[in-house]
């Protein structure tokens, strides 16, 4: 693995890289700005490069001072990563779909205990049936766990994403998870800036947590905690987690000082006078760009919201973002089985307390298990929600086979096997 | 409600309640001190009230939960269906489970002035009279009531069923009642029945004892605002103060235990001791180590037969240690300690016989200060690894820098001098302090069949002898040897060496699986060219007109039964009488002792003392066991037994930071998920036609000795390796320079050092009582 050269340009080095290794480069540079890192993972299709690529980088000594450590599943890497992170060490994981839900009990371990991990999760759907390709369910199922949640749209927002989820995670002493598309991200390669180490240290200070465990003054953590007191517990880390609205402009406005790029919890586009306005995440809300812009040149007053952070929920900037729209289109790319697309019942509660006018939620699901949404499919949407003579009681589905089988045609291939293929 | 009894307090407990009058719902509170005591005893009273028709709700409270933490049982009690679900914050009555409890909870909490208490006591209520003032107050002493009726111990009396009984009185129930709840409860409730009826009927009315209650003042609460409350819950406290210790009911003990290989080795080598000195690349303190118990490390590290190998608890794994080819392999490398030789005590002892037995008690002797003197009847010393064992499985120059360690400390070797011949054993025993009498075994044994005289006919030991001295024994083109060990299989050798034809077959009357000589040199032997014949047993040798040997007349023979060896018993096949045809015989049959005394001395059942005094046997003259190892061990037992005899201190090993027990660790205890797989190390063999061509050693070193040694798991001894240190769940293991001990304030006797020792180190015992 060759090291990374020293750069003469301030940006750092331009690279052609997978979204996979620019996780990878994020989370040696943060390990580098500390002094060292601790890394725990278990491999699992589409994160595997992730990982590969740093234990490589631990291997040959480009991460200073750092252990690989592996391990048997996904459990025990976020139980090793608890422990490494407790003893004031900062920590990084990367994990997808099945191996993230392996890890769901120590995902609330880690947060309670304060632990600031950061975990790259490589969105896949989540099986049966089988499925490699991206949608959100695997992160959103533990969107109530206690952790910070970034949905990046970009590889190079991958990579910025965690030296800032450090930054604000382990100021606060809550984990961050960093989300990316499967393959639409971990697996395509892109243009990336990789930051000079030198800029990245000023902007990440080392973490070093003032309680921690300490051999010469033992304690006992993580034990019994008596009902009188557990709830201020729970109340201490969700006000936590309620300071990254508060904490988290400051760092994003140094970050663009310092590197030039600027990111936002939400983030607008072409929304002044926009009298529709799709709300999205991940790689649907770069695509959606396109369908705005289309539907701009053809007069329509579209725009876009896309939503950066997930968790805590950036309610108070949401509400600003949809501010004069008549109708907001929400895409979810996962569903809550039995309720709506997750980020739609977000919107929806989000939008409660708003002052009216509120704008009119027209809810959609699109994308799972790796569907591709196209231009064309933004489009749909825009179009359904401009025609839609009321909102829409329950949310559409785009891409799925018809409810019913009209003039005799058979909704599924005769043969069982043609489903599967 | 059952009101039978008669009892004047019939409801006294119910009757008194003013809360909650609108739900008619009566509360109970019980506490107790950890375990399930207090959860009974909540059980029988809830039943006493659902037998009566009532509405029950029953509940513990669970706080940590740890022997000797106090914990509260509830019961709920309404003519209605409960619907509160919340716990109970003021009781109507309380009852008490063991006085001490007092001290610890406010056990009147929530309870309103006129309360009742219920106490587990064997003081009369007006005692309480300022702890308790203003509430209503009830005894019984529970305690010794369960005692009387063999529950529980002195210090842990089981009293809930006892203070139920008094209870269900105060309550207003009948015995009837009382017996049924506990017929409903209880698998096997005779002594608890008893217990209670005798709370029953002993418990002291209630008495309201006068005056206003009096409420300790309530302790300030640990956080006031979420600011002082920390981000993450952990013990404010060093965790060091919960003394898990008094959980525990078994502990570790750190004990070391003997490893199979130092065990089954005859000569008492510290193998496991010398591996690990190996393993950790002192080479020269492995050899130091090998020859605190023999001299011979370069002799056994070629020639032992290595029973040590055959017990080794790595066979379980992937093979026994190369325990052999260490030894050599330290023999080797190992830099010759330098031997001070001690301060001469005056005492001077006689050794007849320079084999290894000899040789062993002269090492060990002259380590000890004795004047010793050597006397070797053939000219050059060593005895049979000299004059036996052939230069191709032993080196001369092995031999001879082993027995220059030895002439280093002072030892005298007269060779040429025959004890018994050239000079008496009364002699000696006149001239020196001791005799040690160590001739091996030097006569042939005789099979007694015809022609074993003939021309052309030898015996194995004196074919050997010649040889090996250079006296040019004739070697036949077609050569039979008689015998199945490791004279039959050296001869073989030499003549396999020395025949033009290298025609030599070795007929056994048994098969190949008995054979007594170490299967390794077998092996070579027949790779070489050496031909056997199994289940042939000798008759007579065949001779022509002229006297010369043509043939070894045999019978031949299949296995029987078992004899006393454990080895199956050939009987002859009849009518298979047959003549193989050959033009030399020897007879590698065995050996006998030719002691060099012509009366009767005895010798005692240790193999080492004899009837004279201060003459002492050893080695193969004494126990005929016929190996190298076996001889060594010997020889040293026989120098101690020289050192006691002449008022030597006795010696005892040098303490270690465990005690060493007397049994040998086995493979069972061994913890396999913390010792990598590893193959073992063989050591090179040359070429047959590079053997043939004379005497080089057949077998090479291994070259990494210290890999090999890493094998080794050091069964049964610690090796700091820390695991207990590291799998112990409470700060119990206590590391200092390389040794451990448990801290007993903090074991909580799970055993999990126990499970994870990699090499049985650590034993569980019952906690003394």
């Amino acid at each position: 693995m060759k090291p990374i050269p020293a750069a003469a340009d301030p940006r750092g080095v331009r690279e052609l890289l997978t979204g996979n290794h620019a996780a990878s480069y994020g989370a040696m540079l943060a390990g580098n700005a500390n002094g060292g890192i601790v890394i725990s993972a278990y491999p699992i299709t589409p994160q595997t490069d992730v990982v590969k690529r740093l234990s490589d980088l631990v291997a040959d000594g480009t991460l200073v001072n750092s252990r690989f450590i592996p391990v048997e599943s996904e459990h025990s890497a976020m139980a090793v990563l608890i422990a490494a992170s407790m003893t004031g060490a900062r920590t990084f994981t990367a994990t997808s779909s099945q191996g993230l839900l392996l890890m769901a009990e120590l995902i609330w371990w880690a947060a309670a205990s304060r632990a600031p991990v950061l975990l790259v999760n490589v969105n896949r759907a989540l099986a049966p049936g089988w499925s490699i390709w991206t949608d959100q369910q695997d992160s959103l199922s533990l969107r109530d766990a206690g952790w910070i949640q970034y949905y990046c749209a970009s590889n190079q927002e991958v990579l910025d994403s965690i030296v800032l989820g450090y930054r604000v995670g382990e100021a606060l002493r809550v984990p961050a998870m960093v989300v990316l598309d499967a393959f639409v991200l971990s697996h395509t390669a892109e243009e990336v800036w990789i930051p000079p180490l030198e800029t990245v240290r000023r902007f990440l200070p080392p973490y070093r947590p003032q309680v921690k465990l300490d051999p010469d003054d033992p304690r006992t953590f993580g034990g019994l905690v008596v009902p009188e007191l557990y709830p201020s517990f729970r109340r201490k880390l969700d006000r936590a987690l309620a300071r990254v609205e508060a904490l988290e402009p400051a760092a994003e406005a140094e970050f663009a000082r310092l590197f030039g790029r600027t990111y936002r919890a939400v983030e607008a586009y072409r929304a002044e006078g926009a009298r529709v306005m799709l709300l999205a995440s991940a790689t649907p809300a770069r695509t959606a760009r396109v369908a705005v812009d289309r539907l701009r040149e053809r007069g329509i007053a579209a725009g876009l919201v896309r939503l950066r952070r997930f968790r805590p929920f950036p309610a108070a900037s949401l509400r600003r973002a949809l501010q004069g729209a008549q109708r907001v289109a929400v895409l979810d790319r996962n569903v809550s089985l039995g309720g709506e697309g997750i980020l739609a019942t977000e919107v929806k509660s989000a939008l409660y307390g708003a002052p009216a006018p509120r704008p009119e939620v027209h809810p959609f699901i699109a994308g799972l298990g790796g569907q591709d949404i196209t231009v064309e499919t933004i489009l749909e949407i825009f179009e359904r929600t401009l025609g839609a003579a009321r909102v829409p009681e329950e949310p559409v589905w785009l891409g799925v086979l018809a409810e019913r089988a009209s003039a005799g045609a058979p909704v599924l291939p005769e043969q069982e096997e043609g489903v599967c293929r | 409600m059952d009101r039978g009894g008669g009892e004047d307090r019939a409801g006294t407990i119910l009757a008194e309640s003013s809360a909650r009058e609108a739900h008619a719902v009566r509360e109970l509170r019980f506490h107790g001190r950890g375990g399930q005591g207090v959860v009974l005893l909540s059980k029988l009273v809830a039943r006493l009230y659902f037998q009566a028709g009532k509405h029950v709700k029953e509940f513990p409270k669970f706080g940590v939960e740890r022997r000797g933490a106090p914990v509260e049982g509830y019961v709920r009690v309404s003519d209605q269906p409960i619907e509160l679900a919340c716990q109970i914050y003021e009781p109507d009555a309380v009852a008490v489970m063991a006085e001490s409890i007092l001290d610890q909870v406010d056990v009147t909490a929530g309870l309103q002035p006129g309360g009742m208490l219920l106490l587990n006591s064997p003081h009369p209520p007006e005692t309480f009279r300022s702890r308790f003032a203003g509430f209503r107050v009830a005894t019984v002493d529970a305690s010794a009531i369960a005692l009387r009726h063999g529950l529980g111990t002195p210090l842990a009396p089981i009293a809930n069923t006892a203070l139920f009984g008094a209870f269900a009185r105060l309550a207003g129930f009948s015995r009837e009642t009382v017996a049924a709840a506990l017929q409903a409860e209880l698998k096997r409730p005779e002594r608890d029945r008893r217990a209670a009826l005798e709370g029953y009927a002993s418990v002291r009315p209630a008495v309201l004892l006068p005056g206003t209650p009096q409420r300790p003042p309530s302790p300030p609460p640990a956080f006031r605002t979420l600011e002082e409350l920390p981000d993450l819950a952990y013990s404010l406290r060093d965790a060091r103060g919960v003394r898990t210790g008094t959980w525990r009911s078994q502990r570790p003990v750190y004990r070391f235990k003997v490893a199979p290989c130092h065990a089954r080795c005859p000569a008492g080598n510290d193998v496991r001791g010398f591996l690990g000195a190996l393993a950790a690349g002192a080479v020269d303190r492995a050899l130091e180590i090998l020859l605190e118990t023999s001299p011979l490390p370069g002799v056994c590290g070629r020639v032992c037969p290595h029973p040590c190998e055959d017990e080794c608890n790595r066979i379980a794994l992937d093979g026994a240690v190369a325990v052999r080819a260490a030894e050599r392999f330290v023999a080797e490398r190992g830099a010759e300690p330098r031997w001070e030789v001690p301060p001469r005590n005056g005492r001077r002892v006689a050794v007849v016989g320079s084999g290894p037995a000899g040789l062993s008690a002269a090492w060990q002797l002259g380590r000890r200060g004795y004047r010793v003197v050597v006397f070797e009847a053939a000219p050059e010393p060593g005895g049979m690894l000299r004059l036996g064992i052939p230069a191709y499985r032993l080196p001369r120059e092995v031999l001879d820098r082993e027995l220059a360690r030895i002439g280093g400390l002072g030892v005298e070797i007269r060779c040429g001098v025959h004890v018994g011949r050239d000079v008496g054993v009364e002699a000696l025993v006149r001239d020196y302090d001791a005799v040690v009498v160590a001739v091996g075994q030097q006569g042939d044994l005789r099979l007694g069949i015809p022609g074993e005289d003939a021309p052309g006919a030898f015996h194995g030991l004196s074919f050997l002898r010649e040889h090996h001295l250079g006296r040019g024994v004739r070697v036949g083109e077609k050569v039979i040897v008689i015998g199945g060990g490791n004279t039959a299989v050296d001869v073989a050798g030499v003549c396999l060496r020395e025949s033009p034809t290298r025609d030599v077959t070795i007929v056994y009357r048994r098969s190949r699986a008995e054979m007594p000589a170490i299967p390794e040199e077998v092996d070579q032997i027949l790779d070489e060219g050496v031909r056997l014949v199994e289940l042939a047993s000798p008759l007579a040798v065949e001779t022509d007109a002229a006297g010369r040997v043509v043939g070894l007349r045999c019978q031949q023979m299949e296995l029987g039964e078992p004899d006393g060896s454990g080895r199956r018993r050939p009987v002859p096949v009849a009518g298979s009488e047959h003549v193989l045809p050959c033009d030399q015989v020897v007879f590698a049959t065995g050996q006998a002792r030719s002691l060099p005394w012509a009366h009767d001395v005895e010798i005692a059942a240790d193999g080492i003392h004899t009837s004279l005094a201060n003459v002492f046997v050893c080695g193969d003259a004494s126990t005929g066991e016929g190996t190298v190892a076996a001889a060594i061990g010997s020889g040293r037992r026989a120098a101690l037994a020289v050192h006691r005899a002449l008022g030597g201190r006795p010696e005892v090993p040098a303490p270690s930071w465990a005690p060493q027990v007397e049994e040998i660790l086995r493979a069972e205890r061994i913890h396999w998920a913390h010792v990598e797989p590893q193959p073992r190390s063989e050591p090179p063999r040359r070429a047959v036609e590079q053997r043939l061509r004379g005497y080089e050693e057949v077998v090479g070193s291994i070259a990494d000795g210290a890999a090999e040694a890493r094998r080794c798991i050091q069964c049964g001894t610690c090796t700091a390796c820390d695991r207990c240190f590291v799998f112990c769940p409470e700060p119990a293991v206590i590391r200092r320079h390389g040794t451990y001990a448990f801290d007993l304030e903090y074991c909580k006797g799970c055993g999990v050092c126990f499970e994870e020792c990699p090499r049985g180190v650590i034993d569980m015992v019952e906690e003394p009582a």
